[in-house]
């Protein structure tokens, strides 16, 4: 741990001083710790090559769709009382009600959530998480980071986890009853699961960009405001406006060695 | 429309009263229809002509990619995604980076079409906002859940352009920006390093594809 944190402050890249447009850019990347995350995700990488991709393989080549599908549907079942709660802290009450009318449904017609039958009768799932709830209540992200074996993250939807793992009536349970074996084996199987949802974006993403690592970054975020503004569009996270950033058809966009004019007029200061 | 069931469950309990909840008239410009047309004809295009059985390899990836330079402005993003350091780059480079990124997205693309191959596009509707137009659609699957996808779409020229397409809240062009600023940063800022990664990952490409 104190290592990690000799890496990380000796890692730390120093904001931009006197270029507005690179201080910009550095925030908007908001990665102080990027070096340290990038050993991270590499020290990640090799863990999923050596031990959870090989796992996931097998859960894969030993169950058919219809089995995995089951287990996803039954591990998203077991998260509802959290996902309840946050739907609450929210004050979200359609989708609480949503919650319940669900985990009514699939625990029961359902059988014990392996089959998502809410879903086909009209109430489609949805996921909220203590990080999101803190979202809403306003607390920014904070800083971008890599957790090991985690993943990506940030201070707050880290927090947001650990809040959730302490939220789960599952988790009171096992505590209270001597059932450590229980969280455990849940954590180890929605990892594999995890897994296996991923399986053909990372494939696809990690074959067809150039700097995996900020392509994972770049997702992370889209996709938790995403999840945030539950699947409206947040602000922060439209398709990006041409005009605030820079012209589809920019008259002004002379190249370097052509002239020294720039496009003036931006907001965000001076060219170097 | 997902959210059309969430007014039951006040009613749930005790008898299913079929009300339904009918969205209002989005108001139909020339703009917005031209857009849903343009990419429902896309659709019907990819099925027809793409989709066809036996078609040899070669002809179904140059097919691919003849309607890629058609529907995609892939100039006018290849300069977006750039950012600042268009501005930086020499004549010379912004020539062959343009050529590349054509190159490299049509690559991509090529890839991941293959995934969706019996995929049915359902287009549910479509807004504007600006110049740009967005086509709201799903892909339905069989066994898991629909993917969401908006196709951000300009009209210039008399031509209907798609300039984003965002998947499940994901925008493809705003992932690739900080790709690419992130290869150009960890290059000195030099647009030239992200010409070489782009090159090795071209070659890469074309030597898995199959």
């Amino acid at each position: 741990m104190l290592l990690l944190a000799v890496i990380t402050l000796a890692s730390c890249a120093s904001a931009p001083r006197d270029d507005a447009e690179a201080l910009a850019e550095y925030n908007k990347i908001n990665d102080p710790i990027e070096p340290t995350n990038r050993f991270i995700f590499s020290f990640n990488q090799g863990l999923d090559k050596g031990i959870i991709k090989p796992v996931t393989s097998v859960y894969r080549a030993l169950f058919p769709d219809v089995v995995r599908n089951g287990v996803h549907n039954f591990l998203s079942n077991l998260k509802t009382p959290v996902v309840l709660i946050n739907d609450i802290l929210q004050g979200e009450s359609e989708r609480a009600g949503d919650t319940i009318i669900r985990f009514a449904i699939n625990s029961t017609v359902g059988i014990a959530g392996f089959r998502d039958q809410a879903a086909d009768w009209g109430w489609e799932p949805h996921d909220e998480d203590f990080g999101q709830t803190l979202a809403v209540w306003g607390v920014g992200e904070g800083p971008y980071i890599m957790l090991p074996l985690f993943g990506p993250s940030n201070p707050r939807d880290a927090i947001g986890k650990v809040v959730d793992f302490f939220l789960d009536p599952i988790n009171w349970w096992a505590e209270n009853s001597d059932n450590d074996w229980v969280p455990l084996t849940r954590t180890i199987i929605s990892g594999i699961d995890t897994r296996d949802q991923l399986w053909d974006v990372l494939d696809d993403l990690e074959k067809s960009s150039i700097d995996f690592y900020a392509a994972i970054r770049s997702l992370y975020r889209q996709r938790r405001n995403e999840d945030i503004s539950n699947g409206a569009g947040s602000k922060n996270n439209e398709t990006p406006n041409f005009s605030d950033n820079f012209e589809l058809d920019d008259p002004n966009d002379q190249p370097a060695d052509n002239s020294t004019k720039n496009s003036s007029g931006k907001k965000s200061g001076t060219e170097k | 429309m997902s959210t059309r069931r969430r007014g039951f469950i006040a009613a749930a309990i005790g008898f299913w009263v079929c009300v339904t909840l009918q969205t209002p008239p989005v108001q139909a410009d020339e703009f917005t229809e031209g857009a849903q047309k343009f990419i429902s004809g896309l659709a019907d295009r990819a099925q027809t002509s793409l989709l066809v059985e036996n078609l040899p390899l070669k002809e179904r990836q140059n097919r691919f990619r003849a309607l890629m330079l058609e529907t995609f402005d892939l100039n006018g993003v290849g300069k977006w995604v750039l950012g600042r350091y268009w501005r930086r780059a020499s004549r010379q480079e912004r020539q062959q980076y343009l050529q590349l990124f054509e190159e490299f997205i049509i690559a991509t693309f090529t890839k991941r079409f293959k995934a969706y191959t019996n995929a049915k596009l359902q287009i549910s509707e479509t807004t504007s906002r600006k110049s740009s137009a967005f086509v709201k659609t799903r892909i339905n699957r069989t066994s898991a859940k629909p993917i969401r996808i908006i196709w951000r779409v300009k009209f210039t020229d008399g031509k209907y352009r798609i300039i984003d397409i965002v998947v499940e809240g994901v925008s493809w062009i705003q992932t690739q920006r900080s790709e690419f600023v992130s290869v150009i940063r960890n290059s000195g800022g030099k647009v030239s390093g992200l010409i070489d990664a782009l090159n090795k990952k071209i070659n890469f490409l074309k030597s898995s594809a199959s």
